[in-house]
């Protein structure tokens, strides 16, 4: 039962059914499918390659999923997208303090450029366990694929995610500072 | 960048931060366990200053050098843990 549509507002924090990797489908796909892309070369379009591939020979996968925490980076409350985009919240493991302190000191300083800490305030929604933001892994998310929001954060948060979304995309946003 | 320059004698630095700051190594000052401020060497802000003013300024700058060998294992840690993920099954094409 997916969330309801009032709930996904920006900053929310919500449980999803996320099936995205970088990886995926390409270590599965590239090691059995190598012939058949070393034959892109022959052909100037996608539409030429797709028509000269037979219809048996087009590649099904099969997606296994993930329930994970994200945070929602737009307002999906009204029903006119069906996808909204999002990033990732990954779990502070108790051995994080000690086996990458370099990036924990920056997470609990708030100065890492990436990455952004929760989980110190209740409406984190993270069952008051560390965890952080990972810009680096932003994705479109299917509405229906949220099932739960459980927090929600601050705009003076989402001002700060958004500082570190404009750094890990490398936007340039020099025009918008020069016109303010 | 138009720099604010106080006087040596108007700043009290603790000896400890000064041998720091000798050595090359970074000084953090930090309220309530939030920093708010960072003292590096002259030499080394020179190294930066360049990074800093196009940052400054809202252009890009390549992420990768804003991180360092923890951030990447990290981001390969996350990806590894998705290994079960990216296997898939794939049909077809094999």
């Amino acid at each position: 039962m997916p969330a309801a549509g009032a709930e996904l507002t920006r900053g929310a924090v919500c449980l999803a059914l996320y099936p995205f990797t970088p990886g995926f489908p390409v270590e599965a796909l590239l090691p059995s499918a190598e012939i058949e892309f070393a034959r892109l070369s022959r052909y100037d379009s996608i539409e030429e390659f797709q028509a000269d591939i037979a219809p048996g020979e087009v590649p099904r996968i099969v997606v296994s999923v993930k329930l994970r925490r994200i945070l929602l980076l737009q307002d999906a409350t009204s029903g006119s997208r069906d996808d909204v985009m999002a990033a990732r919240i990954n779990s502070i493991d108790q051995d994080m303090p000690a086996r990458k302190p370099g990036i924990y000191r920056r997470l609990v300083s708030g100065t890492h450029p990436t990455l952004y800490l929760l989980g110190t305030q209740e409406r984190h929604g993270t069952s008051g366990k560390g965890a952080y933001v990972n810009t680096m892994h932003l994705a479109p998310v299917a509405k229906k694929a949220i099932l739960r929001r459980t927090g929600q954060l601050s705009p003076d948060e989402m001002r700060d995610i958004s500082e570190r979304i404009v750094t890990s995309l490398e936007l340039d946003i020099s025009g918008l500072l020069s016109r303010s | 960048m138009a720099e604010t320059v106080l006087s040596a004698s108007s700043v009290r630095i603790p000896n400890a931060g000064r041998e720091a700051l000798a050595r090359h190594q970074p000084v953090l000052v930090q309220s309530h366990g939030r920093a708010v401020l960072y003292m590096i060497h002259p030499d080394d802000y020179e190294a930066v200053s360049g990074l800093l003013e196009r940052r400054r300024r809202g252009h890009p700058v390549p992420v990768e050098e804003l991180l360092d060998d923890e951030d990447f294992d990290l981001l390969r840690e996350e990806r590894a843990g998705d290994q079960d993920l990216a296997q898939g099954i794939v049909e077809g094409w094999s």
